[in-house]
């Protein structure tokens, strides 16, 4: 455990009248804190502490930026797990607890699994430790899953353990433009194809264009893709294979979408769910969505996709009077408490 | 919701209240037939259960709950009894909820790759179900014949495909629950912003409420599958071979090793598969994918096989001939088993780089406890599983069974490893837990059980050490006790 005693001091320090704490990395994703909230800036808890490229794993600090441990972890041709944009710019703690999913999920696992331990402090100020630098782990409860995604309001997280892959260093796709209407069928022709790392599907107006990534070269691969155009063209849907440049991941990978305007947040739905969605919104031409169907997430202008409004777990409620009887942490809320 | 204290503990009106709704048939108390369940696969702790219900229904094991609640009775979720980590052992005299009735994949959707499943769902039955479909259940325990779904998700369990497709807790889409108040609730995947209930949940070893339907995923099944043997004049060079393997980029489904004991056992078995008895140990190699995928695969394996002076490597593509090589792993248990009365599992994680290094150490402390100490594991993940064999009817030779065990811990989290890495802490590690923990961390986890269980009645006595209905069990309970596990683990090793 780090030296947290100034952390945890700040962190129980506030007596009834001041107002809660939430931790902030770069801030990228924070947005605006109402007020009454109050940063914990962690960006100055950074460090990568140890990268073994043999057991390809990297424990680093919270505050870390992603950059440095990519770049650290590059120089032994590896890449953070799961497949992550490049450049986002944020910190470690902060992509673990944004709770943002990854496109590659399916093939790679969550997020969530690529994190093989955390250490931490609760809003009451105990220490909170799960996981370790093992793959394999089940001793105790598994906080490091639990919490990834809680963005801080659960518990201030210091440390973590972290899972290293290969870098592929060559990226292909494989494209299909159709109509929206064929999406379900081209949908369920991928089904009984060779999977992919991942899948983006883009809808302009009434038209969408799949775009399945495929990671590495050499005959496999290019066997790979063949079976995937193969099984796109017994569906009648005619495909594409183009190198899918360094440069262009971000872009296909991002969970950020482009500015859709009102009601484009990312929603989640059932892989029938959207693809009777799109069919919906591409009745208008001004219809503009992205999607990644094998995890479930996309968003949607104009959209039928309602996602259930946020509502706090029990569990969450009773592990947060628990473990932060006073409120330290911020809840989330507009209004703290 | 108002947090349940406690009641005043009360088992015949929890009887009563029991019999208005419950059958007699699936009621037992009498002690003959609930010595039945008090042990699992860990033999060496036993304690009988205050009562056992046969459960068919959610909505039974909710009324089941509720009523314990009510009457300050403490439960214990079971599905097959064969946790080796002591899980599903009643102490306190906890009534067994036996869920191995909830037996019914209710519905496989190819286009989401989901099953929908009741916990009680054997893991072949559920892998077969989906096989029908094209798909396959991931996550597959060497006992996966006999144990539940509902089991797996307790314990997060894994298997030698665990490798490349992680273990359960990556397979688990959805959980309906019962929480250790009566409440049922959904565990879904969170809204932004929102700690994940479901990752919680599995792990839990049923310290936080029962798993009474599934929602899992499905994965695609491999085009085709080549199982690979090597052997090797040395049990370090067989774990060298896997870190070059995985060095080199390639990643197969799994990677396991068996050592020269485990090699002589199963082959003086049934469970016979032709491996070199020459061989200090062997290493089976598991490619899946297309057939230019398994054949780049292979080549990388058998370079790195020979880089390590392999003595012997041989490849089976047809199911026959790599079910033989499967055989002597997924039977290995059993033909140890044979060696001795008893077997004691065990389950510790290490770096996979010290494999050798740990080995060498942890049979050292076989030698010196004068116990038989072989060892089958999962390679690629670093997860030991040191086996002694003993019998149970000899306190001498269990406590030095206890002993080895003891140290052998002790060095996988001195080497930078970890109690368990599929097995679960039930009670067996539940004392070993401050070798990972310090007194502060074990309190957050304790705080965090507390708040789901206030009443402290959902499986008592597991997990943390000290916690609330922290009790003992009895070690080695009277010869013919336990017969339903043993039965069970029979079933397993066919
Ligand atoms: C596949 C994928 C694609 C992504 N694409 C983009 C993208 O295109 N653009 C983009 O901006 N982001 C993207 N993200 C999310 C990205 O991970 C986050 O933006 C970034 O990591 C946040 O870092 P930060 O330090 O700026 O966090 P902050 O914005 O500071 O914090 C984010 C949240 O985490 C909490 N938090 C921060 N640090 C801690 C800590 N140590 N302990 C507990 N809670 C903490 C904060 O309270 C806040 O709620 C993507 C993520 C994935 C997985
Ligand atoms: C020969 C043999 C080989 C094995 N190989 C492996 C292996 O390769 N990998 C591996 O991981 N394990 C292995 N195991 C251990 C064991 O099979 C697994 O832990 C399995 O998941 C237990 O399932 P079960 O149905 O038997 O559960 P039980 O033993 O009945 O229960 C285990 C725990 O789960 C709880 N529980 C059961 N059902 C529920 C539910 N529905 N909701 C909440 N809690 C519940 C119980 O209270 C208990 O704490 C092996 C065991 C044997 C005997």
């Amino acid at each position: 455990m780090i030296p947290g005693r100034e952390l945890i001091a700040r962190l129980t320090s506030r007596g009834p009248e001041t107002t809660p704490f939430t931790p902030v990395g770069r801030g990228t994703r924070s947005g605006h804190l109402p007020s009454g909230v109050r940063a914990l800036p962690l960006d100055s808890l950074s460090g990568v502490e140890d990268l073994d490229p043999q057991e390809m794993v990297c424990t680093a600090l919270a505050g870390t930026s992603i950059d440095e441990v990519a770049r650290a972890a590059a120089v032994h041709g590896l890449l953070l797990c799961p497949l992550l944009p490049e450049g986002i710019g944020g910190t470690l703690g902060g992509l673990y607890s944004s709770g943002i999913e990854s496109p590659a999920a399916p093939q790679e696992g969550r997020l969530r699994d690529a994190v093989l331990g955390i250490e931490g402090w609760t809003g009451g100020g105990s220490p909170l430790r799960s996981g370790g630098r093992v793959v394999k782990n089940v001793t105790g409860y598994d906080l490091t899953r639990y919490l990834c995604g809680a963005r801080g309001r659960l518990g201030v997280i210091t440390r973590l353990h972290w899972r290293l892959r290969r870098d592929p260093e060559r990226f292909q796709e494989v494209r299909a433009e159709l109509p929206c209407l064929r999406l379900l069928d081209a949908l369920k022709a991928l089904r009984g194809a060779p999977d992919a790392t991942a899948l983006r599907v883009e809808l302009v107006g009434d038209r969408v264009t799949l775009r399945a990534l495929v990671e590495g070269g050499g005959p496999p691969v290019e066997s790979r893709i063949g079976r995937i155009r193969e099984a796109l063209a017994q569906a009648q849907l005619r495909s594409e294979a183009q190198e899918l440049p360094r440069a262009a991941l971000p872009d296909f990978l991002r969970a950020e979408l482009p500015d859709l305007g009102g009601g484009s947040a990312l929603r989640r739905a059932t892989v029938r769910q959207w693809a009777e969605a799109i069919l919906l919104a591409g009745r208008s031409p001004s219809a503009r969505g992205v999607l990644f169907p094998w995890i479930g997430l996309g968003a949607l202008v104009p959209s039928t996709v309602a996602s259930p409004p946020p509502e706090l777990h029990s569990i969450d409620q009773w592990v947060r009077e628990a473990w932060d009887p006073h409120g330290n942490l911020w809840t989330g809320e507009e209004a703290p408490r | 919701m108002t947090p349940i204290r406690r009641r005043r503990r009360d088992d015949r009106r929890l009887l009563r209240a029991l019999e208005r709704w419950l059958p007699p048939s699936r009621i037992i108390r009498d002690p003959g037939e609930c010595a039945l369940y008090d042990t699992d696969g860990l033999t060496l702790h036993r304690a009988p259960p205050g009562g056992v219900l046969l459960l068919e229904s959610a909505d039974e094991v909710e009324e089941a709950v509720r009523c314990c609640v009510s009457h300050g009775v403490p439960f214990v979720p079971r599905g097959a009894g064969t946790g080796l980590s002591g899980g599903a052992i009643p102490l306190d005299h906890a009534w067994v909820l036996d869920l191995s009735r909830m037996d019914r994949v209710l519905e496989i959707d190819p286009l989401e790759r989901t099953a929908r499943i009741e916990p009680g769902v054997v893991n072949l039955d559920l892998d077969r179900a989906a096989a029908a479909q094209g798909l396959r259940y991931a996550p597959d325990p060497s006992s996966q014949r006999a144990c539940t779904v509902g089991g797996n998700i307790a314990e997060n369990s894994g298997g030698p495909h665990c490798f490349r497709h992680g273990m359960t807790t990556r397979h688990i889409e959805s959980l309906e629950v019962v929480l250790p108040d009566g409440t049922r609730t959904i565990l879904a995947a969170p809204s932004p912003g929102r700690a994940d209930p479901r990752g919680l949940f599995v792990g839990s070893e049923g310290t936080l409420g029962i798993a009474v339907e599934a929602t899992v995923a499905l994965v695609a099944r491999p085009e085709a599958v080549r199982t690979q043997l090597a052997s090797f004049p040395s049990l370090a060079a067989a774990c060298r071979a896997v870190s070059r393997v995985i060095a080199a980029g390639a990643r197969p489904a799994a990677l396991e090793i068996l050592d020269r004991l485990t090699i002589k056992a199963v082959e003086a078995s049934v469970f016979r598969a032709g491996y070199p008895l020459d061989a200090e140990a062997v290493l089976l190699v598991e490619a899946e994918g297309s057939a230019e995928e398994i054949e780049q695969e292979t080549a990388v394996v058998q370079a790195a096989c020979e880089a390590e002076a392999a003595l012997a490597f041989e490849t089976a593509d047809d199911p026959v001939a790599r079910e033989r090589l499967w055989r002597g792993r997924k039977g290995a248990f059993g033909a140890m088993g044979r060696v001795a009365r008893d077997l004691y599992v065990l389950d510790g994680v290490v770096p996979r780089t010290r494999l050798a290094e740990v080995i060498e150490r942890i049979t050292k402390v076989g030698e010196r406890h004068d116990l038989v100490l072989s060892n089958v594991f999962h390679a690629g993940d670093g997860n030991l599983h040191p086996n002694l064999s003993f019998d149970a009817r000899d306190p001498e030779q269990c406590a030095r069974v206890l002993a080895a065990g003891d140290e052998i811990l002790r060095i996988c989290v001195e080497a930078g490893g970890t109690l368990s890495g599929e097995h679960g802490i039930g009670l067996e590690k539940r004392d070993h837990m401050h070798l990972v923990f310090d007194a502060g961390e074990l309190a957050t986890q304790e705080r965090l059980r507390a708040a789901v269980d206030p009443a402290g009645l959902a499986n008592p006595g597991k997990v943390i050490p000290g916690g609330r209905g922290c009790v003992e069990a009895g070690h080695r309970g009277p010869p013919g006790s336990g017969e339903r596990t043993a039965r069970r683990i029979e079933e397993v090793l066919g």
